[in-house]
């Protein structure tokens, strides 16, 4: 099933040019790279979060993104946002119902059950009236999926969910988003371990200024390949053995 | 005891600290709190223009109307200025809002001292727009703060859900289509309200105060935002009727001052309190 393609036009300042990919559904597939290559700018790119409208053209599901917003949910770096904010577990997954009935209808009491459920496919049903900001790293990345559940989204773009998060804090994420795949959701993260992209995706998009590699992480990761690219592009990173 | 205009008073200002309190909140949480300061200073120089424009149109110097519509545009307009300037040339938010906050008060003053050398400017009062002089408060002044104040609370609890969504997480709204834009622009109207109907409470600079320092107190407790600005609001009211009575205690103390001073009581109180709550749950 074809869920999007997009490109970027050939532009000076473009930092990711001419990118083409088409995503299955109910698969995994990991944005990897080195630092500076453009993995998020391609993924915030794709969802028109860019001060400047890229060129080329990104499809969700056949249709413009405008036409396809309540199928699509971003998750955005644990780091960009402000932990503080007066809002507790619950209140935030109740904002994915609400960006899928739109902002001025009320949630109401379904809206909540939905905001629940979602918290207990990430684990955290225990924790909904906990304030955000006392919740571990780990609890607050999975939030943040919770919310985009909650709007019962098809297609899951996370920047960089892996960022900061201990062994424990990665392996329960890696299986809600596996258990979300095999509900036939689509998920494309930015991810930097590529010994966990391996071990658990379905693909990888190797992006480095354009997309430089994709497919089966085993032959697209596989050591000659990575030191050709990382060697390109800039210095290795540490976690790529 | 308290007289018919103590009650006026109080009442104003109770109103005023509720609507402030709440709005504060949501401009806290959108991190825009210094764009509220620049609002309060940039609306010196339209309440001067519009004593000027009252002179000269023969409407009167201190026509209400005329001297809230002049303070409205230019607040708004300096308002507004901040986002588009901070972007520019890399200035940032606290470049521009220094410099937005300056500019205006600048152009006030020298407004302002044009207004005095006028022989009616002179006993027209706008002296006082500088701290407030709540104690003045005439009916009319309590009509229009509480319009002004119901609008605002009306398109609060409208917009709620969606102020919500963008302070916390822009780039996800912007995802879900929410009109990140058109609430950010609404935000700084309900704003501009609140400073608007606070210069006579509290002058062009103190009316900063209530609108972040309750909104800065209530959020040092859990809660939703809808919570906290609840909370907010009834901070600000017990604070507003705090600062009043003070005032009519000690006579020489400006009402303004009086609550903000109040208000700044309760945000370190409540401060001091909490960090020994943390410390307890701590050791506990």
């Amino acid at each position: 099933m074809r869920n999007f393609s997009c490109g970027y036009g050939a532009r000076d300042a473009d930092v990711v040019r001419d990118a083409s990919f088409t995503l299955e559904s109910g698969s995994m597939t990991a944005l990897v790279g080195p630092n500076g290559a453009g993995k998020s700018t391609l993924l915030k790119g794709l969802l028109g979060l860019l001060p400047v409208t890229p060129s080329g053209e990104a499809q969700f599901f056949g249709h413009p993104l405008t036409a396809m917003r309540a199928r699509v949910a971003f998750v955005p770096q644990r780091a960009e946002i402000d932990w503080n904010f007066p809002a507790s577990a619950l209140d935030v997954a109740t904002m994915g119902v609400a960006a899928r009935l739109g902002v001025f209808r009320r949630p109401g009491r379904e809206g909540r059950t939905t905001a629940m459920r979602a918290l207990a496919t990430v684990g955290l049903e225990a924790f909904a009236e906990t304030q955000i900001g006392e919740l571990s790293g780990g609890q607050q990345q999975r939030v943040l999926v919770a919310r985009a559940l909650a709007a019962d989204a098809e297609l899951l773009l996370l920047d960089e969910p892996f960022a900061n998060a201990d062994m424990a804090a990665s392996t329960k994420l890696l299986a809600t988003l596996r258990a979300l795949a095999h509900e036939g959701r689509t998920i494309l993260a930015v991810h930097h371990d590529l010994a966990s992209v391996r071990a658990h995706f379905d693909r990888a998009i190797v992006v480095a200024g354009a997309i430089a590699a994709d497919g089966q992480p085993r032959e697209v990761l596989d050591p000659s390949q990575l030191a050709k690219i990382y060697g390109i592009a800039g210095s290795p990173e540490g976690n790529a053995a | 005891m308290i007289g018919a205009n103590t009650m006026l008073v109080l009442a104003g200002c109770a109103l005023f600290g509720a609507v402030s309190g709440a709005t504060g909140t949501f401009v806290l949480a959108r991190r825009r709190a210094l764009v509220s300061d620049v609002a309060g200073h940039a609306a010196l120089p339209g309440v001067a223009l519009g004593f000027l424009l009252g002179e000269v149109t023969g409407l009167g110097g201190r026509s209400p109307a005329l001297l809230v519509l002049c303070a409205t545009i230019t607040a708004l307009f300096a308002a507004l200025c901040v986002a588009p300037l901070a972007r520019l040339r890399r200035l940032g938010d606290d470049g521009a809002t220094a410099t937005m906050l300056a500019g205006s008060f600048g152009l006030g003053a020298a407004l302002l001292s044009i207004v005095q050398s006028h022989a009616s400017g002179a006993q027209g009062g706008l002296q006082t727009l500088l701290l407030g002089s709540a104690a003045a408060m005439r009916t009319s002044d309590v009509v229009v703060l509480t319009v002004l104040s119901l609008i605002v609370v009306a398109t609060l609890t409208v917009l709620a859900r969606g102020l919500a969504m963008v302070a916390f997480d822009e780039e996800h709204a912007r995802v879900a289509g929410v009109p990140v834009r058109a609430l950010d622009f609404a935000l700084i109207v309900l704003l501009v309200a609140c400073v608007v109907a606070g210069l006579q409470v509290a002058g062009v600079v103190l009316v900063v105060a209530f609108i972040l320092t309750p909104a800065a107190t209530a959020r040092l407790f859990a809660g939703s935002l809808r919570v906290t600005a609840l909370r907010a609001a009834m901070l600000g009211t017990a604070t507003a009727v705090a600062g009043v009575l003070a005032s009519r205690v000690l006579p020489t103390f400006p009402t303004g001052s009086a609550m903000t001073l109040a208000a700044s009581l309760v945000f370190f109180t409540a401060l001091v309190l909490h960090r020994k709550h943390k410390f307890a749950e701590r050791i506990a």
